[in-house]
């Protein structure tokens, strides 16, 4: 005797349905197919001549709006307007006690307000203004960081006039002020900019010469800069551009040089220069000599960078550099490490004795960046240890939500 | 066991179900220029030049890049020529837009009004469904992007 289980019946049931859905869903794709075969043998009838002159008026007037915005398009792109590519980079910030703050606390980065604009295809523009709140007063303070006007003769020559960052290494010239572009939450601490510490004179007010050439193996780039240079704040120890009028008859000079081979996308060599005559009130004139290298290989999943800064004044010399790297695990997660130093500052070195970093410092960083939306916003969480010869060693943690729009 | 079975079913039932709506058939994108233009001699390397920004001036004029707005015809082409996803390709612009204060390269809506602007302008460049380069006899491929990595 034949005994059938009710889970097969259920089973059996289910063949059913899913055989009878089958034909029902075949049936629906099929028919049109059989009207569309209708149509080309069978006369027209009276109702398709309607259907056919709605669906053309209807497509006359997506052109003509598409033609519309297409006017509107070629008008920005003729007569670009005052403001337009305006662009905002922010943060909030959360640290625990460090080296530059006594208390654990939130933080407001600065707001960097940035525009571009284009005069046909020679003529550009670039602004970039921050505005922030001076430590520890908490009056608000305003900087144009970036303003230039530049001309472009062809792409191996575009000169532009302004206010720029000095053409020392990879960091200086490709993140600016926007830390949503950072991987990490900060620049290395010896890269940070003049007013917040940093030993580099990392910006120039003159002309910059810059262009590239795209060659069958390789494509290489330069960037010249001549400009006024850097002197020293005796109350505050730390360098400042000289914006208005230079302190000194010497220009700063800084030439890099880098290649991008075509085999290897994404990998950047560098060569970098500069000689600046940095006033002093107490030392004179320093007739500092900056020189270095670097490498990056960024690509959708790696970012890796690395740069080698050596300063050198008659007499002195001292090392900067950093390694960093991170790799995105899975979409939007991305852990990082990164080893900064500056090491073998003399303390008879002029340059050094009369800025804030004046002795050897090493930062240990790791951390991991999530990209809610990697052209919008990203939060980052990192582990620091900062440690600084003849000084207390600080393990900081940090969290930031850096945004742009 | 009878579950793993009835899951088969159903995912086989799906799947013809999915082949009889999707098109299969990937158009093929070619990249155009002006034929009594200066650019007609393009590598692929070159072409990956202009629409990076790297390449802006070809005999001492600018060259004017045309894109497609987000659709598979860009990211056929971006994946092929640029080697990069749409969306890194953007992350691209906006970086060099925020670093050199440069623009990428003008949208237009469609193939048509793509192959208007390259018949008019001897220094813009395009990509478009080959179909509509066909007829257009002012109009010159420079390269066409294989179909077998759409």
């Amino acid at each position: 005797m034949c005994i059938i289980r009710p889970a097969k019946v259920r089973y059996l049931i289910k063949i059913q349905a899913l055989f009878v859905s089958l034909v029902i869903l075949t049936f629906f794709q099929t028919t049109p197919l059989r009207a569309e075969e209708q149509d080309q043998t069978q006369p027209t009838t009276q109702s398709q001549p309607s259907l056919n002159d709605r669906q053309q008026e209807e497509i006359d007037q997506l052109r003509q709006r598409i033609q519309v915005l297409e006017d509107k398009e070629s008008e920005r792109e003729t007569h670009p307007k005052f403001g337009m590519n305006l662009g905002v980079f922010g943060d909030v910030d959360f640290f625990t006690k460090n080296r530059e703050a006594d208390h654990t606390s939130f933080s407001l980065g600065p707001l960097d307000l940035y525009s571009t604009i284009h005069y046909g295809p020679r003529l550009s523009f670039l602004s970039e203004i921050t505005l922030d709140f001076d430590q520890p007063t908490g009056e608000g303070d305003v900087e144009i960081e970036r303003l230039w006007v530049g001309y472009t003769f062809s792409d191996l020559l575009t000169v532009r006039a302004g206010r720029q960052h000095t053409a020392l290494g990879y960091w200086n010239n490709t993140y600016h002020h926007g830390k949503l572009l950072f991987l990490t939450v900060d620049r290395p601490f010896f890269l940070a900019f003049e007013d917040d510490g940093g030993v580099l004179p990392v910006h120039t007010v003159g002309l910059e010469f810059s262009g590239s050439q795209n060659l069958p193996e390789f494509r290489w780039m330069y960037m010249l800069d001549v400009g006024n240079g850097h002197q020293i704040d005796s109350t505050t120890h730390k360098l400042v551009p000289n914006v208005t009028s230079d302190n000194n008859g010497s220009k700063q000079v800084a030439l890099r040089l880098s290649i991008e081979p075509n085999r290897l996308r994404g990998l950047t060599l560098g060569l970098f220069g500069t000689y600046d005559k940095v006033g002093t009130d107490f030392n004179g004139n320093i007739n500092e000599r900056i020189f270095g290298g670097d490498l990056s290989f960024i690509r959708a999943k790696v970012e890796f960078i690395t740069e080698y800064y050596r300063m050198q004044n008659p007499g002195h010399q001292a090392d900067a550099d950093y390694i960093q790297l991170g790799y995105k695990i899975v979409r939007d997660i991305t852990p990082y490490a990164r080893y900064e130093t500056l090491k073998g500052v003399d303390p008879t070195d002029p340059y050094f004795i009369n800025l804030q970093n004046s002795t050897s410092r090493h930062q240990s960083i790791a951390g991991v960046r999530y990209d809610i939306d990697e052209l919008r916003s990203a939060l980052k969480f990192q582990y620091r240890i900062d440690r600084k010869m003849g000084s207390e060693t600080f393990h900081v943690l940090e969290a930031q939500w850096s945004f742009s729009f | 066991m009878l579950k793993n079975r009835s899951l088969i079913l159903t995912t086989l039932v799906l799947g013809f179900l999915l082949c009889g709506t999707v098109n299969l058939r990937a158009e093929q994108i070619v990249v155009v220029v002006n034929k009594d233009g200066p650019l007609s001699h393009l590598s692929k390397g070159e072409i990956r030049g202009i629409y990076l920004g790297e390449i802006r001036f070809v005999g001492g004029m600018p060259v004017r890049p045309i894109q497609y707005p987000e659709g598979p015809e860009k990211d056929a082409f971006l994946s092929n020529v640029i080697g990069m996803s749409a969306k890194d390709y953007k992350l691209y612009w906006v970086k060099k837009l925020f670093q050199e204060g440069l623009t990428p390269p003008l949208v237009k809506a469609d193939p048509v009004a793509i192959l208007n602007a390259v018949r008019d302008d001897a220094w813009g460049i395009g990509y478009l469904p080959k179909e509509f380069v066909n007829e257009a006899s002012d109009i010159q491929i420079v390269y066409i992007v294989p179909e077998e990595k759409h």
